[in-house]
């Protein structure tokens, strides 16, 4: 779709897919088209957000960027380089880490990541990813105690905790801990703040904004919440019927009024009021996604 | 990797065919002495008439015939160890009498017989009984098992207890399946590896799989008494039933043209062996 209109930025494309198609169950009766000739291309140190009904593909769609789905046909390319070849190639030469380097590189969050929790203690489960990558036991020890660190969790009290004594916020900031301890440069998180209290879902966002621009993480996010996801990223994906619906920066896509209404998704309040004010007869902007530029403009447009 | 996805056991097909159509009860009772003439049944052409009769069924069900020999994949294994040991531990006269490099093979043609029947009727098995669950819905082969058990329930058989208990199970296997599926994805996307090195790594690199999955388990197990108890759930006295099951003229003929056909299979193997 209208992906061109990022090519204009000097930033090189970290991810990238070429006709993803993918179906699941082929050849049975519940054979399903789960994503139709999706291109999409996220740039390097760009914060983007996915959004869509439930049943758009777009859970789906990110299993692919660290290889956990094999896509049906097209390509999925992490650093101009397409994973599942390289994959293939390192298999037949019969090496061990055939898939070391790609789901190292894109660190996947799944929705409820508490859920993932299995050991013994907080330390023994962050440690559980960088020891997979087989660093050498000082590296590990480094990286949990600096993944506890940015997830603000308390490595005095809670390292030799076991997870399941934990809170649910707790729980799952160990959780993403655990895969932010692998150092992806890439960082996909399916609905990260779902089923938090309003508190833990600020905290968690500020962590995640920090991460972005302090650590310089490609964050990718699946969200629901549209006037958080409009505020923060600024790359906005719409899935729809496993189709990319609309793609562009987050002002310009909510500014197509009717076509996002016609997904029933909601347009961000702020936007929402602005576009009001519009038809009431102000004079001002309505491609704000922000409360505070909102509430400027809105106050310019009253002098 | 999607192993999980393709057990097709107990994986309901929805449909509006004469199959589908028919009373559970009916259907259990006709598999069942289905199943009992498929272990006397000995001659060749009984199977093969029970083989078309399957097909028939398969045919009129409206689904599809790959789809349903899927589900004959995982009892492959089975089979062959069956034929295998029948294959090795029967007397008589021995195919290859002559002895190679000094072993005789022990095969006897005896042997090899039951071997293929065994065969036949494993997979004859499978197929039957995945007609039955593959067109009557998980719902309704429980209700129909109640139904059945009823009657012994005056010698201590908690029927609706059994036939819950079922209804639970089959209703969370989907629902553990797809878990498990989530759980493994999870794990893989932090690098973890299944099924490399000796045993024992093996079955520790399940670990991080098999204690989430137990904590799911036991969380849905709580909630759902939740649920059974705030909805006063005291069991099957005076329980009453949504869904009412009705003998039709289908039905019918249903027992009428199965009777005729395994009557028939049944006195070809005793008396029509010429």
């Amino acid at each position: 779709m209208s992906n061109n209109e990022l090519t204009n930025t000097s930033d090189t494309p970290i991810l990238r897919t070429e006709n993803l198609c993918h179906v699941y169950q082929p050849g049975t009766p519940f054979e399903f088209a789960a994503l139709n000739n999706v291109n999409i291309e996220i740039k390097k140190g760009e914060m983007a957000g996915i959004i869509g009904p439930t049943g758009s593909g777009k859970s789906t769609l990110v299993q692919h960027f660290n290889g956990l789905l094999k896509p049906t046909s097209g390509r999925v390319l992490v650093e101009n380089q397409d994973i599942n070849k390289r994959e293939k190639k390192k298999r037949d030469k019969k090496s061990k880490d055939s898939e070391k380097p790609v789901c190292f590189k894109v660190g996947l969050v799944f929705q409820f990541p508490e859920y993932q929790l299995f050991e013994e203690t907080v330390f023994e489960d962050i440690a559980f990813g960088p020891r997979n990558m087989e660093l050498s036991p000082d590296e590990v020890n480094k990286r949990v105690y600096e993944a506890m660190e940015w997830m603000k969790i308390d490595a005095e009290n809670m390292k030799d905790r076991s997870p399941f004594s934990l809170s649910g916020g707790e729980m799952r900031r160990v959780a993403l801990a655990g895969v932010l301890a692998m150092q992806p440069s890439v960082l996909v998180l399916d609905e990260p703040t779902a089923g938090l209290d309003p508190r833990g879902c600020s905290e968690l966002r500020d962590i995640l904004r920090r991460l972005h621009s302090e650590l310089n993480i490609t964050l990718i996010m699946i969200t629901h919440e549209m006037q958080e996801i409009a505020r923060m990223v600024d790359h906005l994906i719409i899935m729809n019927k496993g189709e990319v619906y609309a793609d562009g920066a987050p002002a310009e896509i909510f500014s197509n009024k009717e076509k996002i209404e016609a997904l029933e998704l909601g347009i961000p309040p702020a936007m929402e009021l602005l576009n009001r004010l519009q038809q009431k007869g102000f004079n001002l902007k309505t491609n704000i996604t922000g409360m505070e530029e909102a509430a400027d403009e809105i106050l310019k447009a009253l002098k | 990797m999607n192993l999980l996805k393709d057990i097709t056991i107990g994986q309901y097909v929805p449909g509006e065919s004469t199959i589908h159509r028919l009373d559970p009860r009916v259907k259990i009772a006709l598999s069942a002495v289905l199943m009992v003439l498929i272990f006397v049944v000995e001659s060749y052409i009984g199977f093969a008439i029970i083989f078309g009769f399957l097909l028939l069924v398969t045919l009129l069900s409206g689904i599809q015939f790959r789809y349903v020999i899927r589900g004959l994949k995982p009892i492959l294994f089975l089979v062959l160890i069956t034929v295998v040991f029948n294959l090795f531990f029967a007397k008589g006269t021995l195919v290859v009498p002559q002895k190679i490099y000094g072993i005789s093979l022990p095969i006897t043609w005896e042997g090899l017989a039951t071997a293929v029947r065994m065969a036949i009727r494993l997979i004859l098995l499978v197929f039957s009984t995945s007609l039955l669950t593959l067109s009557t819905s998980p719902i309704q082969l429980t209700d129909a098992m109640e139904n059945l058990l009823a009657p012994f329930k005056k010698i201590g058989i908690p029927a609706h207890e059994l036939a819950m208990m079922m209804t639970i199970a089959l209703r969370f296997i989907p629902v553990l399946i797809e878990e498990t599926d989530k759980i493994f994805k999870a794990q893989r996307s932090r690098g973890a590896r299944f099924g490399r090195g000796g045993i024992i790594e093996k079955a520790k690199s399940l670990l991080p799989i098999l204690v989430p999955l137990f904590v799911h388990a036991f969380k849905h197990a709580e909630d759902l008494a939740a649920a059974m108890e705030s909805r006063c759930y005291r069991g099957g006295e005076g329980r009453t039933r949504l869904r009412q099951l009705k003998i039709t003229a289908l039905d019918g003929w249903a027992f009428l043209f199965c009777g005729i056909i395994f009557s028939f299979v049944a006195w070809w193997n005793f008396y029509g062996k010429l």
